[in-house]
């Protein structure tokens, strides 16, 4: 950590929630776009969303907007490796903040040419932003989704990150929507494979399910999907809608 | 009042923000350790004990879960466990324990000193506020690592000699009630 004992100060201020949202916006906005070159003041930015306190629209512009911007991470669209390195490094020292993966999915969104790691950079952003305690907020949807709907196709690697996400949001209020964003892609994964030989995608989805210990609306949802789309579903997968639905009385399955 | 315990139940660690929290238990020696959280219920809701024989839930009572356990033998051991506390403000208070699983079995010391530093608690809440629980006991096996109450989550560090895992629970319960008689 490099912070300054300036910085230091009001990140702990922050941290403890002595500085308002309106604050904290007003006095970063006001600094100057060269700023966004210092690494000390990117460090700064990263730690201060690393605390989860600052919730205004104004801060996605700050930080997102602002380090696309103006931080030099992405020269003639090329984006610098280092700008991997530098993130990955603040989130290991300071924990992943709100707009973790949307300053990483901006910034691969922008530049045309990109790290050959930039997908497996992005896939872990998104696995290490959900630790069990943070639910899908709307703005971590909207950005997840994002990722999800650029894929050509669905890897074994995505697949177990959609499962990693539903596993470690479980009993947290998720927002609306996220059910079905997760029956949707799980259901698209399996059709995607359904004309090849390989099945390894498939299995790991029906043993996933079959396992699951707390079984979820969005589970359930997509139990119900792969069934729709015509897939023969074992007694075994079948009976965790069954024996969940009693337990998921009342619970809003987000069907739109 | 035992002043030893007065010592350890004032010794507030610090503050977590928000209902939601997990506790990661690290640890080099010894071979095996357990975590494990007492939910005090509140009033005229029975006590929860979440440990590896009981991995407790997220979505419904106890709220808390273990989530990870050990895997792995020999070099390749994980030693690592994870517990996730959904809700806290469903009890009225909780108590994490550690204790070594094999010591336990036996009913014998676990002799922590060999290693002072062999454990590691670490509690952490949506701001990524890191709160470190770490204590070198000399005697006992199973330790009373801490306690959260409300937002306030105070060091303990007392050790224990626990002879059975099969009475654990009660074992456990009479453990965590001490320091509540000593601030009576």
């Amino acid at each position: 950590m490099s912070l300054n004992a300036t910085q230091q100060s009001y990140l702990d201020q922050v941290r403890v929630g002595a500085l308002s949202d309106l604050t904290v916006c007003a006095d970063l906005g006001k600094v100057e776009v060269s700023a966004y070159r210092n690494k000390n003041f990117r460090e700064l930015l990263f730690a201060i969303d690393s605390t989860n306190s600052i919730s205004r629209n104004d801060w996605i512009t700050i930080f997102a907007t602002g380090l696309v911007e103006n931080s030099g991470w992405i020269e003639d669209d090329v984006l610098d490796t280092g700008a991997y390195a530098e993130i990955g490094h603040l989130h290991e020292v300071y924990g992943r903040g709100d707009l973790g993966i949307r300053i990483v999915m901006d910034l691969a969104e922008r530049a045309t040419k990109l790290p050959n790691n930039s997908m497996s950079f992005t896939r872990r952003t998104i696995r290490e932003s959900f630790n069990g305690i943070r639910p899908m907020s709307e703005q971590q949807l909207f950005t997840v989704k994002r990722f999800f709907e650029s894929l050509k196709y669905h890897t074994k690697e995505d697949v177990l990150l959609l499962l990693h996400i539903q596993e470690e949001t479980k009993g947290l209020d998720n927002a609306k929507g996220f059910d079905r964003f997760f029956a949707t892609h799980i259901r698209d994964a399996v059709i995607e494979q359904s004309d090849q030989t390989d099945s390894s995608i498939r299995s790991l989805v029906y043993s996933t399910l079959i396992a699951s210990d707390e079984v979820t609306a969005a589970e359930c949802l997509a139990i119900t999907m792969l069934k729709d789309a015509g897939f023969k579903l074992s007694t075994l997968l079948l009976s965790r809608i069954d024996t969940s639905m009693d337990e998921l009385m009342g619970v809003d399955f987000d069907i739109r | 009042m035992n002043a030893q315990l007065e010592e350890n139940t004032t010794a507030v660690n610090g503050l977590l923000h928000g209902r939601s929290f997990v506790i990661d238990l690290e640890w080099k020696f010894p071979d095996d350790l357990d975590l494990a959280v007492l939910c005090v219920g509140h009033a005229g809701t029975p006590n929860t004990l979440v440990y590896y024989g009981s991995p407790g839930a997220r979505s419904v009572a106890p709220f808390v879960h273990l989530a990870h356990e050990s895997t792995g033998d020999g070099r390749m051991k994980q030693r690592r466990e994870h517990m996730v506390v959904v809700n806290s403000n469903a009890h009225e208070r909780m108590f994490i324990f550690v204790w070594d699983h094999n010591a336990v079995a036996e009913g014998r010391d676990a002799n922590f000193l060999q290693d002072p530093e062999g454990y590691e608690v670490t509690v952490t809440d949506r701001r990524n506020q890191c709160v470190n629980l770490q204590q070198a006991p000399k005697t006992g096996n199973c330790i009373l690592v801490g306690k959260i109450e409300g937002n306030v989550i105070t060091n303990i560090g007392e050790p224990n000699l626990v002879t059975s895992i099969d009475n654990q629970m009660k074992q456990l319960s009479i453990m965590a009630s001490k320091p509540e008689r000593a601030m009576q």
